[in-house]
């Protein structure tokens, strides 16, 4: 079921926001958006990865995220100096109505990391299921699908 | 190749030192493909990434295809994946489940255990052409251990059995925690970094790095890991002035064991020691192996090096294989390794645990691959020659009663003997 044209609006807007709190390095205001049962899943080599059979790129909860944000901070990461730039490209975005009043979010993604004179790019997908706490949307889980999810990964030092 | 190069190589280990030409110099790199990765056991794949009959996996030994399959009969091969005819790899997908292979060229087809069976318009060859013996070509030696395949590209030299000597000890600890007294390894995950394959193993069983290149990753577990889930225990760090005996195994040919004993996992919020966690686990392994012993693999903490290609990791429960690509160029793949008839819930945490600890965009291992890329952009300055080891090169070291070189745990001899294992082959033309 399409959404209405104001909130695929808001969605849209919501993602761009979220984007724009990452590559801005607003880190603590990003996990704010997340609900505490978040879960952020970046499944390896295949689509239909499956948690126990494969390793993952990344597989976090709050906590972890939470470690996440104090490990980019710390003024001893060795891979925040200087820190990565990234550049969020948002496309192709739909919202269904989901399961309990949750939205079900999918766009296609482009981020581009800039670090020590090298670019490197990862086109994909991401699925939202976002859900509405104190009046406003919060991300439930966000599953990404890197189309080169099957690459040899190099360090990607980012949220 | 140049003959500058050849009659030094030696020399480019001398006592504490080693040259920069051994990590930056392309001809170096070429000469250890040649003698080292083309003469040694490299390890290749595990039985249960090929569980069932007809089951595959392709990959790349060196740069070339293979292709790791078991038969209809359950025997494990490893073949050369390259059509006999005109060269087209036969077998294009990761892995997969097939009884034969056929070749997108001109129909040659394969069974998998590497026998030629269909030549189409076979007619039209030569009435001597026999398709018997153009099946695919197996790898020289492949033998197995517990369920790690290796391969050998050299048809003589030390068996497998001579190859690894005592490090099937250690190999066996990692092993025996399975309470099936089997592991099983889930899909990789792969990084490459842009430093030489060499980084990575001295690495692997550097005790003074951590606390210096880990320390954003140590201090967000040591803030927040007495509230966080077991995912996020970590083991307080090594203090590099300590010098506990017994950490640090010299084992031969370059394989080397840092044995962490049971300390790090004796903290208030668990560590991948599993004796103060799961129970249940400990009680089936203390059911196989006794108390002592039971408690002893539960608790296991030790990383295994096994020369050139493999090493192994019981905390975070997984094993990475190290590719040469180019003198400064790695590509690794982590798999996790699930231990059979522990309780599932062990192993999906040890799945993700793995993925944690060696994900390039993980907690840990990207602080290492940030060192590698610095160390082979600064050894890229010419008139600074020499790379260092001094840290315990004057200290103590035991030989124990089963000829294994015991040093205390902070020590860069166990890189040296890396190094003095690089010498060895690299002498020899
Ligand atoms: S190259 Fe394979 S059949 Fe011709
Ligand atoms: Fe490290």
């Amino acid at each position: 079921m399409v959404v209405s044209r104001d909130l695929q609006h808001e969605v849209e807007q919501f993602l761009f926001h979220e984007a724009e709190l990452l590559e801005n390095r607003r880190f603590e205001e990003w996990l704010e958006l997340l609900t505490r049962d978040v879960i952020y899943w970046v499944p390896n080599i295949r689509d239909d990865s499956d948690i126990s059979d494969e390793a993952m790129i990344s597989y976090e909860g709050y906590d972890e995220l939470r470690a996440r944000t104090v490990r980019l901070r710390h003024p001893l990461n060795p891979t925040q100096k200087p820190p990565p730039r990234t550049r969020h490209f948002i496309t192709n975005v739909s919202a269904e109505a989901g399961e309990g009043g949750e939205l079900r979010v999918r766009c296609n993604l482009l981020v581009y990391v800039s670090k020590d004179g090298k670019v490197v790019h990862h086109p994909g997908t991401s699925e939202y299921r976002l859900r509405e706490e104190d009046g406003s949307w919060r991300i439930a889980s966000k599953k990404v699908y890197l189309i080169t999810n099957d690459l040899p990964l190099t360090p990607l030092p980012i949220m | 190749m140049t003959t500058e190069t050849r009659p030094g190589l030696q020399d480019l280990v001398q006592g504490d030192r080693v040259h920069r030409r051994v990590y930056v110099d392309p001809q170096v790199f070429e000469e250890e493909i040649r003698r080292i990765f083309k003469r040694t056991w490299l390890f290749v794949g595990h039985d249960s990434e090929v569980p069932h009959p007809g089951d595959y996996k392709t990959d790349t030994l060196l740069g070339q295809p293979i292709v790791m399959t078991r038969d209809g009969n359950g025997a494990v091969h490893v073949l050369f994946n390259r059509c006999r005819h005109r060269g087209a790899k036969v077998c294009n997908q990761p892995y997969g489940n097939s009884s034969s292979f056929s070749c997108l060229y001109h129909g040659w087809t394969y069974t998998n255990a590497g026998d030629l069976i269909a030549v189409p318009s076979r007619e039209l060859c030569p009435a001597d052409f026999d398709p018997g013996s153009f099946g695919l070509l197996p790898l020289p030696r492949v033998e197995s251990y517990r369920g790690f395949v290796f391969a050998s590209f050299a048809a003589d030299g030390p068996t497998l059995e001579e190859h690894l000597g005592r490090v099937t000890v250690y190999l066996d600890r990692l092993i025996d925690r399975a309470p099936d007294g089997e592991v099983e390894v889930a899909k990789p995950v792969m990084y490459e970094y842009g430093g030489n394959w060499k980084f990575q193993l001295e690495n692997f069983v550097d005790n003074i790095h951590a606390r210096f290149t880990h320390e954003s990753a140590t201090h967000a577990r040591r803030t927040l890991g007495p509230s966080m889930g077991p995912r996020y225990a970590d083991a307080p760090i090594t203090d590099p002035a300590r010098t506990r005996p017994g950490n640090l195994r010299l084992l031969g040919r370059g394989h080397v064991v840092c044995d962490y004993g049971t300390e790090r996992t004796k903290i208030p919020f668990g560590g991948y020691g599993f004796s103060g966690r799961n129970a249940e686990y400990v009680r089936l392994l203390e059911g196989r192996h006794g108390p002592e012993r039971g408690r002893l693999l539960a608790d296991a903490d030790i990383h295994i090096v096994i020369y050139p290609n493999l090493l192994l990791h019981t905390q975070y429960s997984h094993y990475r294989v190290l590719k040469p690509v180019a003198v400064d160029r790695t590509i690794m793949q982590g798999y996790p390794i699930k231990l059979k008839g522990a309780p599932p819930e062990l192993n999906d945490e040890l799945v993700s645990a793995a993925s944690d600890h060696v994900s390039a965009a993980g907690a840990v291992q990207i602080d290492d691959m940030e060192a590698f890329s610095r160390c082979q952009e600064g050894l890229a300055i010419e008139s600074d020659e020499w790379v260092l080891f001094p840290y315990g090169f004057d200290g103590e070291r035991v030989v124990d009663e089963n000829g294994e070189v015991v040093l205390p745990q902070a020590s860069e001899l166990v890189q040296l003997a890396q190094h003095e294992a690089w010498r060895e082959f690299m002498a020899n033309e």
